[in-house]
């Protein structure tokens, strides 16, 4: 037999890791960098740095329940991710309420800076941790994973195994929520611009 | 004002982690993968006790094996199935193991490998597993604690809650069992998904008559079942598939289709985690009966 899984797309690589559970390696190392950047968005870094590993712990505990019409793994993985951050709620609005206080973390990305400066400058960073705290955990999962992963709709609902349409309608109510807690309110908006 | 924009902005920076930020997790799953069978697998696939074993409950090994089925009939209703199904085990002998005593399952996957399993009946006496062709002892559960070995003679202590392989104390109603399958028992999470993957578990483990026929009759109460019927296992024997479509378009959320034979209506093991070759209880691990 040909050795499957070394080269191949995530379901070929997840089948040959039944018989060869090293081959699932092959998947940490095409998906365990945006699973952590998306932990860390979420938790912080430390607690993603834990949580990456239990993400593929699980996932390779689970890998015979995968379904092979997926070619690509990433929307699992990030379902997986999902559930464990949402085990981790404190840490969570920690998370948030330190970037409200110092900005997005920097890195050496020039880019980085200039965004962290107008977000600050629109001193609306609080106002947005508040929010997205608030908003009800299903709701939030959905908005994050389009925000900030750039999944698309129908890879999300394969990720918490949702339909489409409840895709849809949780985004939309958290995208209305976001937006009604950055709307200033009628007093600041005189004393702003009047 | 674009909320997306700004919370993409909240986000921080678009870089991605390097390999040295990744390589304790990366190493800790390699461990993993190729050192022992984690817990999941321990759940997976328990059967189906048959009136032939009860003769034998007192003998110290017990044949649970269902005889080979006759010609399948055509049935195409998987709420009848699911009926069918519930209305056999509740006509089954209620046969427990001592709690010294261990449930022994062969399981065939369609690829051809086999699986063996000793379960503690009480969840306190080490089992074993022979899974993918690896050996790997599962130590029992025993005040609070479970020392696992790790290999290289280091061991692993954890706390713990026996995990029997008969479940004493699940519903013996439909409603009630629906129930228990929505409490996320062990973490799973409440998703159709998650119930479909708890449902396979429990319906692959050893379970009561009452409680089996309760499984079958909530799993009835799920929306979008499916029924395959001329399907076969990966022994290629007949068997009647049912799954349900957890409702994603493109399926990660397809459940497992779990099969019971056509005649008697008894499980026959599932989609994914292979067919149920011989079953039974025996005395010590290695038993066969």
């Amino acid at each position: 037999m040909s050795s499957p899984g070394e080269a191949g797309d995530d379901a070929e690589i997840i089948a040959a890791s039944l018989r060869h559970p090293e081959r699932f390696a092959a998947l940490f190392d095409r998906h365990a960098a945006h699973i952590h950047r998306y932990l860390a968005r979420r938790l912080g870094g430390q607690v993603a740095d834990d949580l990456t590993g239990e993400t593929f712990l699980i996932a390779f505990d689970r890998r015979d329940r995968y379904d092979p019409a997926f070619p690509g793994a990433r929307p699992w993985l990030y379902g997986i991710a999902t559930n464990l951050a949402g085990q981790r709620r404190r840490a969570e609005q920690r998370e948030y309420r330190l970037r409200a206080a110092l900005g997005p973390p920097s890195d050496h990305d020039s880019h980085a800076d200039r965004v962290a400066e107008r977000v600050s400058a629109q001193a609306l960073t609080g106002p947005l941790a508040a929010a997205l705290a608030g908003l009800a955990p299903r709701d939030r999962d959905v908005l994050l994973l389009i925000a900030w992963e750039g999944l698309a709709y129908d890879e999300v609902a394969a990720a918490l195994a949702i339909p489409v349409g409840t895709v849809r309608s949780r985004l939309n109510r958290a995208r209305k929520k976001v937006r009604a807690a950055l709307a200033p309110a009628p007093a600041e908006e005189v004393s702003n611009h009047g | 004002m674009d909320e997306m924009q700004l919370l993409r902005d909240f986000a921080g920076p678009a870089g991605l982690p390097g390999r040295d930020d990744l390589a304790g997790a990366r190493a800790r799953l390699l461990a993993t993968a190729t050192a022992r069978p984690r817990r999941r697998h321990r759940r997976a696939l328990w059967g189906w006790i048959t009136a032939a074993g009860l003769a034998a409950a007192a003998a110290a090994v017990v044949v649970l094996t269902p005889s080979a089925p006759p010609a399948p009939r055509a049935e195409t209703d998987p709420v009848k199935v699911l009926y069918q199904a519930a209305a056999a085990a509740r006509a089954r002998p209620d046969v427990e193991p001592r709690p010294d005593q261990f449930v022994y399952t062969r399981t065939l996957l369609a690829d051809g490998r086999e699986n063996e399993f000793w379960v503690s009946a009480d969840g306190t006496h080490d089992g074993l597993e022979i899974l993918f062709g690896h050996e790997t002892e599962v130590a029992g559960c025993r005040d609070g604690k479970r020392v696992q070995k790790e290999g290289r003679g280091r061991t692993a202590t954890s706390r713990c809650e026996p995990r029997p392989a008969a479940h004493p104390d699940l519903p013996t109603d439909a409603d009630a069992m629906l129930a228990y399958l929505h409490r996320s028992t062990y973490g799973e999470g409440d998703t159709l998904h998650d119930l479909g993957n708890e449902v396979v578990d429990l319906a692959g483990g050893y379970l009561r008559p009452a409680a089996r026929a309760a499984l079958y009759e909530a799993v009835a109460k799920v929306p979008g079942l499916i029924l395959r019927a001329g399907a076969k296992d990966a022994t290629g024997r007949p068997v009647l598939g049912i799954t349900w479509n957890s409702t994603t378009e493109r399926g990660i959320g397809n459940q497992d289709e779990f099969l019971f034979d056509p005649v008697t209506f008894a499980y026959r093991g599932s989609g994914t985690t292979g067919a149920v070759l011989s079953q039974g209880i025996v005395d010590a691990v290695r038993q066969r009966p």
